[in-house]
Parts: C-alpha cells; structure tokens; sequence
C-alpha cells in the first residue's frame, strides 16, 4: 500500500501551472529525493500533499484514504511531518519551548515524558547545549537543526524536508547526511533537495520535476544518466 | 507545582492586600475599581497578548456582562447572584456568537469586525433606551448589591469581592498560560502557519480564547456594575474597547501582572493629569508616545526581559 499517492493532481495560479496533473506515489519506507529546477513545482506538490495549498483539481490519498478536503492540521495528525523551505521557528520563544509545542500533542498519547523527551531530541540534533537561548538568535544553521528537531519529535510516519541544507557548512551538511540516515529506518522521508551529492548519498529513489510535470523516477545512478533530466537542468 | 512563579504571584497579591489596610480612604476606593478594570483588562490580555488577535470591540463583552446583570435586577427583580450570573451568562452567549462570526477574518477585518459589533451592540443600549435607559443609565437596584449581610455598596465589602474577583481571574489566567493550552495559544500568536502544520487546529484556539476572553470581560462588567452601583451606555461606547488594549501595551503585552499594572498607571495617570489640566488626555497622549518610543513590552515586558525571565 502506497504512503502517499496523488491522481491527477494540478494547481494552477493563474495561467502558471505549478503541479499539473502529477501521479505521484510514495510507498512506505527509506528516502526520496525530489529534485528538479528552480520554478519545477517540487514546494507546491509538498504542501499540496501536506494541506497548505489547496488543489485546483485531482485528488490526494494518505494511505488510500482521500485526504484531498482534510485540513493540514488533520493531516499532521495522521502522521505527517512538514519542515520549511524558509525556516518557520517561534523566534521569540527559547529553543527548548519551540520544541514542547511541536511535542505536546504527542507525548500524552504515548505516555512519555514530554521534558525528558523533548530534551533527548535536541541532544540528537546537537543543539542541547542552546536549549534556554531564544530560538530567533541561534545562526542559521542552529536553527535548521532546530527545525529538524521540532519535525522528528512528532515520530512521523512521514517527514517532509524542503531544501533542508540550503545555506548549511560543508560540516552541517555531513552531519545532517548521517542524521537523515539515522532515522530513515523508522521514518519515509520525502526530500527536496538542490545539492546533488545529499541527493546521491541519500536517497533510494529520486522523482525529478520540470514545468509542474514529473519528467523522470527512478535509482540516483539512473537519473544522472536519463537524457530529459541533463536536458531539463543543462538545456541540452 | 508550586514555582517560584507562583510564588511570586502570591506575593503579589498579599501585598496588595497589605496596600488597602493602610490607603486613605481615596485611594482605597481607587484600589476596588483598579481591581475590577484589571480583570476586564487580563480578559482582553488572553486574546491580545496571549494567542495575538486584537479586538477594537470589548467593550461590548464588558457592557453585555453589566446589562445582563444590571436588567435583570432592574426588570425581574434578580438579586445579587442570579443577576451577576446573567451578566456572565449574557458575555458567554455574546463571545460564543461574536467569535463565529469574527473569526472568520483576520488581522485588520477582525479589529473592524468587533469594532462593528460593538458598536452595533451600544446602539441596542441606546435604542431599547425604555428598558436601558440609554445614555443616562440607571442605578443598581440594592438587591443586586448584597448577599446576606455583606453589603457590597460599603467601601469595605467592595473591596474584598473586587479583590476576590481579581484573586480568582488570575489564578485561573496563571493555570492557564502554564498549561498546555496556553503554550498552544502562544504558538498562534508567534507563528500561526506554523502552530497548524504542528497539528494544531488553530481556529478551535482562537475561538475558545475570544470566549474566555469574553467571559472574562464579562465577568469584570457585571462586577463594576455591582461594586459601583451604576449602570450605563458610556461602558459600551469605544473608549471602553480602547482602555483594555491601552491598559495591556502600557502594563505589558502576554504577561499575567502586566494588564493590573497597567491600568492602576494609566488610572492615576488621568487622574493626576486631569488635577493639571482640563486637556488631560494631551499628558496621557505623551505619556503613551514615550511608552511606545522607549517601553514597547510594557513595564512588566522590561521586568520580564531584564530582571525575571521566568515570569509567566
């Protein structure tokens, strides 16, 4: 059974189509890489599937149940996890806040200790050490940790990232690598992504857009021979 | 758990109490009707300052809570605890229906949407003016000013229900900005698309926050006209949506002292400016371009950010 699974999905601003007609489907499991061109429609698809665009036609299926109509809150519920592309924190509450209000929805259900969890969390992305600062004065690269951490705390089904190493040091990006690596064995990971060797080193399948249109999927070693995607990004 | 917080808070309060067995008689009488405003002010601080929506129209919560509670008494003859239940109940319907309809706006639409309400809300006053009264008012029947023995038009009796009342509101504002629901109401307020892609639903928030904040103000209503004895369409009108807001930013947005902070200055301040001169409002009008220029948090903001960063 497919994670996630669109039909003819489009949305149209004006006379741009963004997504058009796009079949998409994500089965449970590993990593996936969506690449594509600035203007390719990879941000519009994501947050149509997580509820922050809504569709001019189509449908979309979580688990093949519709969820085209559903409100993103309910989406989340279902076990969605969404991360920014421009990173989306509560600058004006401390770190550690930031991360209790992504975990409180969830700790009572699963009878854990939302502090103590909470805290373990920032520990795995490193940035414990922070915990009382205000989120809105870590560097940009805390805060993208930071981000992650508000995203794995909710233990998704499906995790979201939208160009999670954009503006990342060469070490942040390593360590970001090993961090995705790690929880992929729990967690299906959907990833929009620019630098092609985050691209290669994770992903299982790549799907890569052009023009509001899935033009290729298929393994990384595939993609980088396949003609429409050299002729996509180079023009050749 | 009993935190420094709390703690704090409590301190606080035995202080004030400790204040009214020494004021002069004045300043004692001062002291009740601060305590009152300062509820009406946290009501308005729930949904301003803790979950970020700014109403222009609470004066219609405050003025539903002391009609409910002033024409019952007047026409039907309830005493003090039926009457002040019907100013509650009269606040709760009113933010119930209000907040359906205002929600569904945002940002500058909703402050004119309440603004409008409100508005329409002091017209009925004046309207029904064979039942209100209108602009001149009416006095509360006695009935509705005591229960049992206690008197609550004596200075004493006053104080001790504006004080119970005060008591009361912020114990309750203080379980609520340490629960869950109030970390919830602060990530509407700080980030909204955020707050909704963590799963949280966002309207359900805004709403149960605008009703509190209208019970609340409500509450506070009903109270002044009880303590006070008059009831009248001037607490409809748009100065007493302003006062709140204005009462809040001074004493300090989204902090549990700051709305009783700020409305025993900005009372005292009309006060004093008024014994100056007749263009009082001009003394107040600088006062606050200062407070914008150099305090934006309000006092208890600077208390927060400077002195106790724990301060709920």
């Amino acid at each position: 059974m497919s994670l996630i699974r669109t039909d003819k999905l489009s949305c149209h601003f004006g006379g741009i189509k963004a997504v058009d007609e796009v079949d998409f489907t994500l089965d449970q499991g590993r990593i996936r890489a969506l690449i594509g061109p600035n203007g390719a429609g990879k941000t519009t698809l994501t947050s149509l599937i997580v509820g922050r665009l809504a569709p001019t036609s189509g449908r979309i299926y979580f688990r093949e149940t519709d969820i085209t109509r559903m409100p993103p809150h309910k989406r989340i519920g279902l076990g969605m996890a969404y991360t920014f592309q421009i990173t989306t924190i509560f600058e004006d509450l401390p770190v550690y806040e930031n991360v209790l209000i992504a975990a409180q929805r969830f700790s009572k259900a699963r009878g854990l200790s939302l502090r103590t969890e909470a805290k373990r969390m920032l520990e795995l992305v490193g940035i414990d050490n922070m915990r009382h600062q205000r989120a809105g004065d870590m560097s940009y690269g805390h805060k993208r940790l930071l981000e992650m951490a508000m995203g794995l705390i909710q233990q998704p089904n499906l995790l979201i990232l939208d160009e999670p190493t954009q503006g990342l040091s060469a070490g942040e990006i390593s360590d970001f690598v090993h961090l995705i690596g790690e929880i992929s064995h729990d967690t299906t990971v959907l990833l929009i992504e620019h630098n092609m060797d985050v691209v290669m080193a994770l992903a299982d399948i790549v799907t890569v857009m052009d023009q509001g249109r899935i033009i290729a999927e298929g393994h990384p070693d595939d993609i980088r021979r396949n003609d429409a995607v050299r002729e996509a990004y180079l023009g050749t | 758990m009993m935190s420094r917080a709390f703690w704090f808070h409590a301190l606080i309060l035995a202080a004030i109490f400790g204040l009214s067995l020494i004021l002069p008689t004045y300043h004692f009488g001062q002291l009740s009707r601060i305590l009152v405003l300062a509820v009406y002010a946290m009501g308005y601080n729930i949904l301003f300052g803790y979950t970020g929506l700014l109403s222009l129209g609470h004066a219609m919560f405050f003025a539903a809570g002391m009609y409910g509670m002033g024409l019952t008494a007047q026409h039907l003859n309830f005493e003090l605890l039926p009457a002040y239940g019907a100013g509650l109940l009269a606040a709760l319907a009113l933010a119930f229906v209000v907040g359906l309809l205002a929600l569904r706006t945002i940002g500058v639409a909703f402050m004119i949407v309440t603004l409008m309400f409100a508005q329409a809300g002091y017209l009925l006053i004046l309207y029904f003016g064979d039942w209100t009264r209108a602009d001149e008012g009416f006095n509360t029947p006695q009935a509705a000013r005591q229960f049992m023995q206690f008197d609550f038009s004596q200075a004493d009796m006053r104080f001790y229900a504006a004080f119970g009342l005060f008591v009361l509101a912020l114990l309750v504002n203080y379980i609520l900005v340490r629960s869950s629901f109030g970390r919830a109401l602060i990530a509407v307020r700080e980030n909204e698309a955020r707050a909704q892609l963590l799963g949280y639903n966002v309207w359900r928030y805004k709403y149960t926050a605008l009703v509190l904040s209208g019970v609340y103000s409500g509450a506070a209503g009903a109270a002044y006209g009880v303590l006070f004895g008059y009831v009248g369409a001037s607490f409809a009108a748009v100065a007493y949506s302003i006062f709140p807001l204005l009462w809040v930013l001074v004493g300090g947005v989204g902090t549990l002292l700051g709305p009783l902070v700020g409305t025993a200055f900005m009372v005292y301040l009309i006060d004093y400016a008024s014994g100056l001169t007749d263009a009082y409002m001009l003394v107040v009008g600088v006062v606050l371009i200062f407070m914008v220029l150099f305090a934006r948090r309000g006092f208890m903001g600077l208390v927060r950010r400077y002195a106790l960063p724990w301060l709920p």
